[in-house]
């Protein structure tokens, strides 16, 4: 087994719309082996990588990571694969520690386990003493190094790192170096991407060059070597642009505009130069060149390169390969939602919409207590003084308005939006959980947050009425007067009653989050679509209209206070806020299934 | 343009389904009829309740017969919708054989709730607040009054 590759790539092909990013790119990298990707911007090393770590979904060509098929987006990365593409981006608001954490809970680390190698990692990447401060105020060669530290906390097999050394001082990059060395010699499999030839030729025994989306070269840097055609020559004359003219050799102006570049073996060259004498051109001067990696690469990789490099034949491009689902454990999905609750609890926002649903009520009913206006155009308004029971019943009116909506948006417009805006996909993506897992996980959590936030402002609501007014009867809808007792159970069944219509709110908000990605549309649809309904079911329109909005449902409970209780809304209102749920979360859940990610 | 996936057609039929039962035939919204059962046991509830709290002889609510006639403002007689309706309210108060009559303003919503205010030109049920035997000044609750009843 110790020769089964760790990554295996086979007629690996990504467009975009007409633009080729990788077209039929073969790859291996073996255990202890440090791999190069190399190739100029725009090669195509980016997208195979995130090909490779199932971020983006291929149109043809297969996968293979530590033996098991990948490249199907909706399946986890496997164990014992790890890495980064573009610079690691995490949670600014978190330490770096907190960030790690995070990740250790969604690879399904017990968490007895996930402190000790969280410290461990820091400490191997030079964190340590920075662990405990915020992502928002490390510098980009200490996210780096962050995010060296994620991807060694999956005791990576096979390592995969995009410009690992992009930002690091002199110093930070040699350190990096001898860990890639090191993880190699202790049999990992590395695929390193680099600008950086010296840093390649240092590191690299194998490489892969790209060109255009395809392989120009790969191999050893011996066999690249072997592989040019002669050495580089240096050549000065008294007319270069009619030797350029004189065929025999391969010849093409300096980069640096000084002379001429040619490339041959010896003999051609001779028969090169005594050409130009016999053409009356004089030889000013003939320098050889260094043949280094650098060189050698930017002859592989320039326009004018020789056709021959180009070794991969023209693939015919198959039908775009099917997402296949993965498995969505409920182990995983509670891994996921519990890393998602950590993060909300550590935004201020959300302790300050719960404080205000708590206190809110109690300003409220201690300003109807004390002025003498009271809110007639509300149902219930003209017994806030009368009874605290009517208390919760005037918010929970007012709330329909526009609170649910704004209170649902807050969470469910902005978790999957801040993953765009933090630019953390990627990261959240390439650990142990399917996009099914972080889907469902993301939404249990709004949906949670939702349900928490309706609690509080309705606990907050009874407990100020009953405190500031105090426990009389209420006056029921059809005359009569209820009893504490009961009164107190229909406030409770009718806050409960709106509880369909904030669950498919939430999901409006979530698909807005989805669909914009923006979490400003987020939570702003929502809500003004919120106030659109409000409006429309104000008119005098059609009845099957009314009935096809969100908003009429929060309103339901009405029945529930009068003399023989009809239900009839309170069924209507949990229908159609099943098909905003259903309908909203579907939506949501293909675009994110169906999403290349950071392209 | 992308083809639609197979697998979404079945739920895309599922919500179509939830849909026709939603949206299924059958006579809803605000009639005059539902208004003036809805009006007329809740008027005779509060006169019940307000005769507790002024310490008159109980009346029961069902000995009240009361009764409501709703129309529409400015339509049909038939007409119905959410609006501004007129609900003429007959009783018969204890002890007392001649029905008494008061003209309600009616603010009616399309969910079914309503706000009846007594329109000031009949003084059976008295103005909006009432003085009682020890001279307190209390809420008339049949001045104006609320309530809801079924759209659906």
């Amino acid at each position: 087994m110790a020769d089964q590759a760790a990554l295996e790539v086979t007629g690996l092909s990504k467009s975009y719309r007409d633009h080729h990013a990788v077209t039929g790119v073969d790859l291996v990298v073996r255990p202890g082996e440090v791999h190069g990707l190399l190739g100029p911007n725009g090669a195509g090393k980016t997208t195979l990588m995130r090909m490779v770590l199932g971020l983006v979904r291929p149109d043809a060509g297969t996968v293979r990571l530590l033996g098991q098929v990948a490249g199907t987006m909706a399946r986890p990365v496997p164990e014992g694969v790890a890495g980064f593409v573009d610079t690691p981006r995490f949670y600014p608001y978190l330490s770096g520690r907190k960030n790690l954490c995070l990740m250790a809970r969604l690879d399904g680390a017990a968490p007895a386990t996930w402190r000790d190698r969280v410290g461990d990692v820091l400490e191997q990447v030079g964190l340590a003493a920075e662990g405990d401060t915020r992502v928002g105020a490390y510098s980009a060669g200490m996210r780096q190094r962050l995010g060296l530290a994620a991807a060694l906390l999956r005791s990576p097999r096979l390592l995969l790192l995009d410009e690992p050394t992009n930002s690091l001082d002199p110093a930070g990059a040699r350190d990096l170096r001898a860990r890639v060395r090191r993880l190699a010699a202790d049999g990992v499999a590395v695929l390193l991407s680099s600008h950086d030839m010296a840093e390649v030729e240092d590191l690299c025994a194998v490489l892969t060059i790209l060109r255009h989306g395809r392989v120009a070269f790969s191999g050893t840097v011996e066999q690249l070597r072997r592989q040019t055609p002669g050495a580089v020559h240096r050549l000065r004359t008294s007319d270069d642009d009619r030797a350029r003219s004189i065929g025999g050799v391969e010849i093409a102006v300096a980069a640096d505009g000084d002379g001429l570049d040619v490339c041959a073996h010896e003999t051609a060259l001779d028969r090169y130069v005594i050409a130009l004498g016999k053409a009356g051109i004089a030889v000013r001067s003939l320098e050889s060149q260094d043949r280094s990696l650098e060189s050698l690469f930017l002859r592989l990789t320039s326009d004018g390169a020789p056709a021959d490099l180009a070794l991969p034949r023209d693939r015919p491009l198959r039908q775009r390969l099917r997402t296949t689902d993965g498995p969505v454990s409920a182990r995983g999905v509670l891994a996921t939602m519990q890393a998602e609750c950590a993060k909300l609890l550590s935004q201020l926002k959300v302790w300050a919409v719960l404080a205000t649903c708590l206190t809110g009520p109690f300003a409220f009913a201690t300003a109807m207590k004390v002025q003498s206006s009271i809110p007639e155009d509300t149902l219930f308004g003209r017994s806030v003084k009368a009874s605290g029971f009517a208390i919760p019943l005037v918010v929970l009116g007012f709330a329909a308005s526009w609170a649910f909506p704004v209170l649902t948006s807050i969470v469910g417009g902005d978790l999957f939006s801040a993953e765009d805006r933090y630019g953390t996909w990627p990261t959240v993506l390439t650990r142990s959980r399917t996009r099914g897992e972080v889907f469902a996980g993301k939404v249990l959590t709004a949906l949670t947050f939702s349900l928490v936030a309706v609690v509080v402002l309705a606990f907050g609501s009874v407990l100020a009425g009953v405190l500031v007014i105090g426990r009389q009867p209420l006056l029921g809808l059809s005359g009569a007067a209820l009893e504490s007792g009961r009164s107190l159970a229909l406030v409770v069944a009718a806050w409960s009653s709106v509880l369909p219509p904030v669950f498919a709110f939430t999901a409006l908000a979530i698909l807005s989050s989805v669909a914009t990605r923006s979490s400003a549309a987020g939570i702003g649809l929502p809500v003004l679509l919120g106030f659109a309904m409000e409006l429309t079911s104000f008119l005098n329109g059609p009845d099957t209209v009314r009935r096809l909005l969100l908003t009429p449902p929060f309103v339901a409970w009405h029945g529930l206070f009068t003399e023989r209780p009809f239900y009839g809304p309170l069924l209507d209102g949990t229908a159609i806020s099943g098909v905003y749920f259903v309908t909203c979360l579907a939506a949501a859940y293909w675009m994110v299934r169906e999403r290349d990610m950071g392209s | 343009m992308r083809r639609v996936p197979t697998r979404m057609i079945l739920p895309a039929v599922l919500v179509a389904a939830l849909l026709a039962v939603v949206l299924r035939h059958r006579p809803g919204g605000v009639t005059g009829r539902k208004l003036e059962e809805a009006v007329a046991p809740t008027f005779a509830n509060l006169i019940h309740l307000q005769r507790s709290i002024l310490k008159l002889p109980a009346a029961d609510a069902s000995a009240l017969r009361a009764s409501a006639q709703c129309r529409k403002v400015g339509t049909e007689r038939n007409a119905g919708g959410a609006g501004d309706w007129t609900c003429t309210v007959s009783w018969v108060t204890p002890g007392q054989r001649t029905p008494l009559q008061d003209t309600y303003d009616v603010s009616v919503t399309a969910d079914g709730c309503y706000t009846a205010t007594a329109d000031g030109a009949e003084a059976h049920i008295g103005g909006p607040t009432l003085t009682t035997r020890e001279g307190a000044t209390i809420t008339n609750l049949l001045y104006t009054f609320e309530g809801c009843f079924d759209t659906t």
